[in-house]
């Protein structure tokens, strides 16, 4: 870097390469994301694709595809744009070339461990927060290393003012960092295995807090900052109202981080908490149209591009749809509306309206406005740009409309009933029979989402192709004094848009003051636990049963929370209580129902039913949509690892006894035996039975809503604790 | 103290106090974004992106 003293300009040199590698990455990852994606959807239409595979199965395939969608497809695409803007907004090269790769390295290594670890079923069961512990760790280091080459940058910029955009990245630094720290506090028992410091109600709601804000903070506020950087280029003007995107900053990162409980809502969950996330959901609906508003009124005057630019179409698209999703988002989570939405397909139609529509056409968008720039070429084929968007398209559409359409179908189902008050449905199955036909159809409107992607790969490559052979990275001259920018001294909030540090300290107040109210009460478990009614914690061969019932991705399917709506009391029994849950590291509450809700199981069946179930479903429910789990039959418990697990419960505060602790693993062979031998006597005569998975899932399965124990009786503890 | 403060969480006065605090802010965010003679300088900022520096 140079100055030039006599114009006063410095000669910048953009890092290019790193937002190459980003961009690349993310279209690598993004055909994984998809092809996953198609994949789950079509074992859901035709169960035989499970191919009896354990590490193929939909369970452990489904937080494949979330965690590649949102961590590598998105989350690359995010530090490519993040990586290009914050230069140029900054006016200066990155803080530190070795932190940008370091970033990048360290991120894709992450997401190789994601890959590895998932399909082997090591998992934490909380959503997009499966990844274990080592993982975990990681991803706090590599966040932190983007953190400080992000405001490293800032702190070397020759701009005074940061653009709204920086903003919104600030926002997602800070909170995500914060969400992934919180929810991520768990309790190590052995290399890849931890359990969660929060238990039942505690860790439903610091999951969902995260959750939601997972969303909020990765998959909306930095695209957002995309968006008001990468639109005003294309259309080549500036954002409608600069003065409603800050109110739009400010007002979307204060309510967002409080409507995380909208997933929880006729749980368990106490209701103050349940209201709190409705309403704030509902005040979320002002700033997010805001901010949708201001990006689509950006194109006022060439709403001509619409037609002739293909990457226009891309960005208006993605505008639109993050417009419908932050419209649906709240009406969902108005607890009339929720009681018919939650747990069914409607709730997997809006998020993937949210994915496919905003994040992905947003990131095609801009991929289609990046890779021209960067390569110093054109686009291969605009053609295939325009086909590319109309393919993807129909696709999106058709995805939407079937999930909107299953869910409001089998939501009506569960909840009919006769003139008597007894249940139109009471079958389950029969519900999701009924909607087969519509996961065909999103089934092919995401295989047509994903020839979309395949063209846009093609164009891309042969971009690439016909690109100077010899590429470096962007030169420019900027004012070398921030001076030069403003003349007048700087008050309020114009003055405070020049001080990261405040800034970023005010933006962290907003979201951590919502946290803390959101958070701190449930943690004071007790208040809500009935003494009166004790709960027996699971015995050691249960807890390993639900280890089991956690690495095959069971919660994925099923959800073992009924809610207080007479529907699920009719279906499923009496409501879940907190109490219930309370020793549940992690809470199995759930947020699908492919299959019926699985709370109180326990004894509905005998074992032997549980056995034939879990190797071919079929056998006791015909037409079962559930894939085959004939593996658990042959993999072998391992008993030694239940001392070191129950252990760590009892550290957590668990009441084990001592003798139990220290003969967990006998203990757990002991009841192993009364399970192996009834299955004997009903006909399986399977040699070394009783050292089996299956039944050690199978004392799990019927332990569920058993625990409960009335006052005076001390069954429950018996059954923790006896040898 | 803690106990008290769960104890008045349901209380509507406090979460009506809360909400107007709230309200109250948003609308000074509001007045002051939308404050007159502020329009030329925001319409300044709005060019950043348009103005990444002269390529080389």
């Amino acid at each position: 870097m140079e100055s030039l003293k006599n114009n006063n300009l410095v000669k910048v040199v953009y890092d290019d390469k790193i937002v190459k590698a980003f961009l690349l990455a993310t279209m690598v990852f993004a055909g994984i994301a998809f092809l996953v994606g198609v994949l789950v959807a079509f074992q859901l239409s035709y169960w035989p694709l499970n191919l009896n595979m354990e590490w193929f199965t939909f369970g452990r395939m489904r937080p494949l595809h979330t965690n590649a969608a949102i961590f590598a497809f998105a989350g690359n695409a995010i530090f490519a744009g993040i990586y290009y803007s914050t230069q140029r907004l900054c006016k200066t090269r990155m803080f530190s070339d070795t932190l940008s790769w370091l970033h990048f390295w360290g991120w894709q290594a992450i997401i190789l461990s994601a890959a590895i670890t998932l399909p082997l079923g090591y998992s934490q069961s909380k959503e997009y927060a499966e990844l274990e512990w080592p993982i975990d760790i990681a991803i706090a280091v590599f966040w932190v290393i983007f953190g400080v080459n992000f405001f490293g940058t800032l702190w070397r910029r020759r701009e005074k003012h940061i653009y709204v955009a920086l903003w919104f990245y600030i926002s997602t630094i800070i909170t995500v960092a914060m969400l992934h720290i919180v929810n991520s506090i768990e309790y190590p028992v052995s290399f890849l295995k931890s359990y969660p410091v929060w238990s039942g109600v505690q860790d439903a709601m610091i999951q969902w807090w995260y959750g939601h804000n997972a969303v909020a903070f990765f998959l909306t506020t930095p695209f957002l900052g995309l968006m008001y950087y990468f639109i005003p280029k294309a259309v080549n003007r500036p954002v409608y109202s600069y003065r409603l995107s800050i109110v739009h900053f400010w007002a979307l990162i204060f309510i967002y981080i409080w409507a995380g409980p909208h997933h929880l809502l006729y749980t368990a969950l106490p209701d103050w908490a349940q209201t709190f996330g409705m309403v704030f959901s509902v005040m979320l609906w002002a700033p997010s149209w805001g901010g949708m508003i201001n990006g689509l009124l950006t194109l006022r005057g060439v709403w001509h591009l619409l037609r002739t630019d293909p990457i226009i179409k891309f960005f208006v698209t993605a505008i639109t749809f993050y417009g419908m999703s932050t419209f649906e988002g709240p009406l969902l989570s108005i607890k009339s509306v929720s009681h018919l939405a939650h747990y069914t397909d409607w709730i997997i139609g809006h998020v993937h309206g949210g994915t496919l529509g905003w994040n992905g056409f947003m990131v095609f968008g801009m991929t289609y406005f990046l890779i021209p720039k960067l390569w110093r070429t054109e686009m291969y084929s605009k053609s295939m740009m325009v086909s590319h968007f109309w393919i993807g398209f129909t696709g999106l559409i058709l995805y939407y409309v079937s999930m909107t359409a299953a869910g409001i179908t089998q939501g009506l189902m569960w909840r009919a009933m006769d003139g008597n008050g007894n249940l139109l449905y009471p079958d389950f199955v029969e519900t999701v029979l009924k909607i087969v036909p519509l996961y065909w159809v999103r089934a092919i409107g995401g295989t047509l989402y994903l020839v979309g992607f395949f063209i846009m790969c093609y164009n891309v490559y042969k971009t690439i192709q016909m690109a100077p052979a010899q590429q470096s990275d962007t030169e420019v001259l900027v004012a070398a004094t921030e001076k030069d920018s403003h003349s007048a001294p700087e008050q309020g909030h114009r003055r405070l848009e020049g001080l990261v540090p405040t800034f970023s300290v005010l933006a962290f107040l907003a979201v951590f003051v919502g946290s803390v109210l959101e958070i701190y009460p449930a943690l004071n478990l007790k208040q809500y636990i009935k003494d009166e009614i004790p709960v027996a914690p699971y015995t050691p061969l249960e807890l390993a049963g639900r280890d089991i019932y956690i690495k095959e991705g069971c919660y994925t399917c099923h959800s073992q929370m009924i809610r207080q709506v007479a529907d699920d009391v009719l279906r499923f029994g009496k409501p879940s209580t907190i109490s219930e849950s309370m020793y549940d590291r992690p809470f199995q509450w759930g947020s699908k129902r492919t299959g019926p809700d699985l709370a109180r199981v326990g004894k509905k069946y005998p074992n032997l039913w549980h056995y034939k179930h879990m190797i071919d479903p079929r056998s006791v429910t015909p037409k079962s949509i559930m894939p085959n789990y004939p593996w658990l039959a042959d993999k072998t418990i391992d008993f030694v690892s239940i001392r070191k697990k129950v252990s760590v419960m009892n550290v957590l505060g668990v009441p084990y006894d001592e003798k139990t602790i220290a003969q967990a693993d006998v203990v757990a062979e002991n009841e192993a035996k009364v399970i192996a031998k009834d299955l004997a006597d009903q006909g399986i005569t399977q040699p070394g039975l009783e050292r089996k998975e299956i039944v050690a899932l199978i004392a799990y399965m019927q332990a569920l809503g058993q625990k409960e124990k009335k006052k005076g009786d001390d069954n429950g503890k018996d059954v923790a604790g006896s040898l | 103290m803690a106990k008290m403060w769960l104890a008045h969480f349901n209380d509507v006065p406090l979460t009506l106090a809360a909400f107007i605090i709230f309200m109250c802010t948003f609308g000074m965010t509001l007045l002051w974004t939308f404050r007159k003679n502020s329009k030329p300088y925001y319409d300044k900022i709005s060019e950043l992106p348009l103005k990444d520096g002269d390529s080389l």
